[in-house]
């Protein structure tokens, strides 16, 4: 099954872009250019993974992610945040302790954007639950056995 | 208790200068001064998350990376490679092809650091001491005893259908699709249907008895959610 991509940007220049990549790339993809659409379709859609622009319209990526990780359906869908105006250590920290799994800035390179997108959907598939439900069980189990 | 950080550098300025910032930050950490150390004492010393250099003498980072990503004791302990102000594009790719969970390039800022490192362990649900008891709204899990109780009531349960309610409501809120639930409890090396998942779900929902079973909604085309989260 195809892994969705949800991209949260106003810019139509860079929607038509990582259209292209990521379909090329082989994955579905969706996209909103404002927040409160951004959130509408990721409740709607349940994407595998949201890459959020900073600067949107009618709000910016912090608030969007706070609202995104306090929601029941979309809290553990991973988001990069993607930017050209939230440059510093920061505004870095503040994306990241406000729970985006990664923070890219702007310009970037198609190739390291898919890497990070490759390695954010590699832990949620294969070592979260993976480890959670095989490693993380018999861990435990060994442990009691002990 | 505190997580621990493995450091893997051979430049004794570098590693001085991680191992104050991160011990500020509440971490303990160790560190390793090439990658054949840096691999034994991942094996040895469990460390939470190991930060790499990716230039180092001997092996490299990216091999200690595909390396300890390749190895079946070692291969979830979270890696973040870093290498110097000379990185270019295809370092960053050539570490996240060795499995790398995310790359810094320096001069590193010991507070972004940190934030990332928090993130991965997020993405890794690694919990300060190991989650052993989920409870959700009158339904609780408890890992170490292997028991469930709906309402206090003991629901005795197949090892499957007790990892497969455990992980659905360690995820709970999110959309769990059948081919996710097979591989992740299953395994790669299952080649049964995704039915069996629902077979599964079906009796456990048998078990939970009516009211519980209402939390494991089916999602029309995609898979289950479990609903709720304490």
């Amino acid at each position: 099954m195809k892994e969705k991509i949800l991209f949260i940007d106003d810019d139509a220049d860079i929607v038509r872009l990582l259209r292209e990549t990521l379909v090329d790339e082989g994955y579905d993809f969706i996209s909103a250019e404002d927040g409160e659409g951004g959130i509408r379709e990721a409740r709607a859609s349940q994407p595998d993974l949201i890459i959020l622009d900073m600067y949107l319209p009618d709000t910016n990526g912090f608030d969007v992610c706070r609202i995104l990780r306090s929601d029941e359906g979309c809290k553990n869908i991973p988001i990069i945040m993607l930017t050209g105006r939230f440059k510093t250590t920061s505004n870095k920290v503040e994306g990241l302790e406000g729970g985006a799994d990664d923070y890219m800035l702007k310009p970037f390179e198609t190739e390291e954007l898919l890497a990070r997108i490759r390695a954010v959907l590699r832990e949620y598939k294969h070592f979260g639950p993976k480890h959670l439900v095989k490693d993380h069980l018999e861990e435990l189990r060994r442990k009691k056995k002990e | 208790m505190k997580k621990k950080i493995l450091v893997v550098d051979d430049d004794p300025n570098a590693v001085e200068f991680l191992k104050e910032g991160l011990t500020a930050e509440n971490f303990r950490v160790i560190s390793a001064k090439n990658g054949d150390e840096g691999i034994k004492k991942v094996r040895e010393e469990r460390p939470d998350c190991v930060i790499l250099e990716a230039v180092l003498p001997g092996l490299s980072g990216f091999e200690v990376c595909s390396i300890l990503k390749q190895d079946k004791l070692t291969h979830f302990v979270p890696i973040i490679m870093v290498s110097g102000k000379a990185t270019e594009t295809e370092d960053k790719l050539n570490g996240f092809e060795a499995g790398s969970d995310d790359y810094l390039t320096k001069p590193i800022e010991v507070k972004e650091l940190v934030a990332r490192i928090k993130a991965v362990f997020r993405r890794y649900e690694l919990s300060e001491d190991g989650e052993e008891v989920v409870e959700i709204e009158g339904i609780s899990l408890d890992v170490t005893r292997a028991v469930v109780r709906v309402k206090g009531r003991v629901v005795s349960l197949r090892p499957k259908e007790f990892d497969l309610l455990y992980l659905l409501m360690k995820k709970a809120g999110r959309v769990l699709s059948r081919s996710y639930l097979l591989e992740s409890i299953w395994g790669y090396e299952y080649f049964g249907a995704t039915r069996t998942v629902d077979v599964h779900i079906r009796r456990l929902r048998v078990k939970l008895g009516q009211e519980a079973a209402r939390k494991i909604k089916t999602v029309e085309g995609k898979g289950y959610m479990f609903l709720g989260r304490e």
